[in-house]
């Protein structure tokens, strides 16, 4: 069985189809990547599937379970954590307490714990602490933990953006455009970080205009134009479709 | 965790003011042991809207309704049902606490200016109905009045002095209590939230449970303050424009922004701040003799929080001082392998 499972996924914007009668799987354990021009419905189809916003209609099946319609947190909490196109971390927080944030929904302490400060809470605080700092440490950025998140340089801060995503253990992340704005070396660092996920065992989806980081390291594509799915398979039949070439470079006549 | 070195000798500092403050002012100056034991009750105040605020960043322009719910449920207890006064604590913090859930419920699932609307309303209801007095219960507007003092065991909470060390006591605690729910998950999902509520909530954050949680803290907080506020007041008389006018709502704003919104310690120095400013204004108006100086506080909170909003001061201040470069502060060693 697929990890997901979308179907007939749709959403409109005042009159405009964002994402039009999409249906897609994604295969446990893969890498798999959404593709396509500005404007697709690639961000969108993001949104929809982590709970941001609500879908017209359709169905998203995540582990076999039907999760269109929850709230976001309850999706992050079931295994499927997501990050933004524009990194946006509690920038006065330290790195090590915004990924900390990540651990939310694994820990349980309520406020009267929290106050007293019972050894329950100490103990869940060393837990969650032990955690975010392996997160950091998967990253690499755990020399930083200490430092105010906002004093970082953008390239690191999309890496404690992605830990703060791992901290709670998820299956499946789904990552909107982590290259933009990263280098040539970031992004091979990158490229070598998402296959070092999937040898973890998480499913990753991945939204990416760098199509020589795609063709790497992707499973599969699924290619949208204005909200239709256009093409999916593998990166090297994806390369040749007439299709997809047609919509990246537009019509020859 | 411990508290850091720098954050116990505050503590101890802390402490120590308490202790000496009515030590301090004795004789003819005992009137300003008083005032300060007002300050610590809003103080009290203000620790719950700064969590709520400050941390959290959901904005409330009428907490003088759960101030003054929790004033006016201990003291109708009191006098008209003779309930010993202690026994008023529990009835006056839950039912702040429970109007604060009511009037969360709706309001906090949308963003943070329907709260700010919506609490203004109920500041403004919670005023006139006090002063109204349809149920014939709170005095309208000539209040109540002989509210029992505070008495535990055998002591009877009647000078400034013992007031004063009761009330500040129990803001040392509340201040405590609330710095460990800062450090704390909880602590962590409302700064969070505050920064951005889609981001929290896709790392896990159930948004609108963490606010309606601290909301309903906050409003339990004012209803503490209104219970102490009952039993300690000067005369031990409540009425409505004391308790519940929405000038009171924005000098507790006022508080936590001066404070700088988001700092435990800037919460309490604001609200000592605030408390001792009509006496210093009274001060002045005598030197300008004739002016009416509760006139001018109004006036003042706003030019405050105008100016303050604006200009954003503290930031400012920080950039002078050097102090706005990147903090740094070490992981715990302790749990790296």
């Amino acid at each position: 069985m697929a990890h997901l499972q979308v179907q007939g996924l749709h959403k409109n914007f005042d009159g405009i189809t964002a994402v039009n009668n999409l249906s897609f799987d994604v295969r446990r354990n893969e890498i798999s990547a959404i593709i396509g021009p500005n404007g697709a419905g690639k961000t969108t189809t993001f949104n929809l599937l982590s709970g941001v916003l609500p879908a017209d209609r359709g169905k998203i099946f995540f582990d076999g379970n039907e999760i269109l319609g929850l709230p976001p947190h309850a999706i992050a909490r079931r295994g499927m954590v997501r990050t933004f196109q524009a990194v946006s971390l509690f920038d006065s927080m330290t790195v090590l307490d915004n990924v900390k944030v990540g651990c939310h929904g694994k820990a349980g302490a309520g406020l009267f714990s929290a106050a007293l400060r019972t050894p329950g809470l100490r103990r869940e605080e060393k837990q969650i602490t032990k955690k975010a700092l392996e997160a950091l440490k998967l990253l690499g950025v755990a020399d930083r933990a200490g430092d105010q998140a906002g004093s970082l340089p953008f390239g690191q801060q999309r890496l404690v953006d992605i830990a703060r995503a791992l901290a709670s253990d998820p299956e499946m992340i789904l990552l909107d455009e982590p290259a933009a704005g990263l280098n040539a070396r970031e992004t091979t660092e990158l490229a070598s970080l998402i296959l070092a996920l999937k040898n973890r065992g998480l499913t990753v989806m991945i939204i990416e205009h760098d199509m020589e980081l795609i063709m790497e390291i992707a499973d599969s594509i699924v290619v949208l134009d204005q909200g239709i799915k256009i093409a999916s398979g593998p990166p090297a039949a994806i390369q040749k479709d007439p299709r997809v070439i047609c919509a990246y470079l537009g019509d020859e006549d | 965790m411990t508290p850091k070195r720098s954050e116990r000798i505050k503590y101890a500092v802390f402490a120590v003011l308490i202790i000496a403050a009515p030590l301090i002012f004795t004789g003819r100056q005992s009137y300003y042991v008083s005032m300060l034991a007002l300050a610590g009750i809003y103080a009290i105040v203000a620790l719950g809207l700064n969590l709520l605020m400050g941390y959290a960043g959901q904005i409330s322009l009428g907490h003088a309704a759960f101030f003054s719910i929790g004033a006016y449920t201990t003291a109708i207890l009191s006098t008209r049902l003779g309930w010993q006064p202690l026994a008023g604590v529990v009835p006056a913090v839950a039912v702040a606490g429970f109007a604060a859930f009511v009037i969360g419920l709706p309001t906090l699932k949308l963003k943070e200016h329907y709260l700010a609307m919506a609490t203004l309303g109920v500041g403004l209801i919670t005023y006139s109905l006090i002063k109204a007095d349809p149920g014939g219960i709170t005095g309208g507007v000539t209040g109540i009045i002989n509210i029992p003092p505070l008495a535990i065991g055998g002591f009877t909470f009647d000078s400034d002095a013992s007031q004063f060390y009761l009330i500040w006591a129990v803001a040392f605690l509340i201040f405590a209590l609330s710095s460990n729910i800062i450090d704390s998950r909880i602590g962590r999902a409302l700064m969070a939230i505050h920064k951005s509520e889609v981001s929290a909530s896709v790392l896990g954050v159930n948004v609108f449970s963490c606010k309606l949680q601290v909301f309903v803290l906050s409003g339990m907080y004012a209803g503490l303050g209104g219970f102490l506020y009952a039993h300690c007041s000067p005369m031990y008389y409540l009425n409505p424009d004391d308790v519940s006018h929405f000038v009171l709502s924005i000098k507790l704003l006022t508080m936590v922004v001066i404070g700088g919104m988001g700092s435990m310690w800037g919460a309490l120095l604001g609200a000592v701040g605030l408390s001792i400013l009509p006496e210093v204004l009274r001060m002045l108006g005598s030197l300008l003799h004739g002016v009416n100086t509760t006139d001018i506080e109004m006036a003042l909170y706003g030019l405050i929080l105008a100016v303050i909003m604006i200009a954003s001061p503290r930031q400012r201040l920080k950039k002078l001082l050097g102090l706005d470069k990147p903090r740094r502060v070490e992981p715990p060693k302790n749990l790296e392998k």
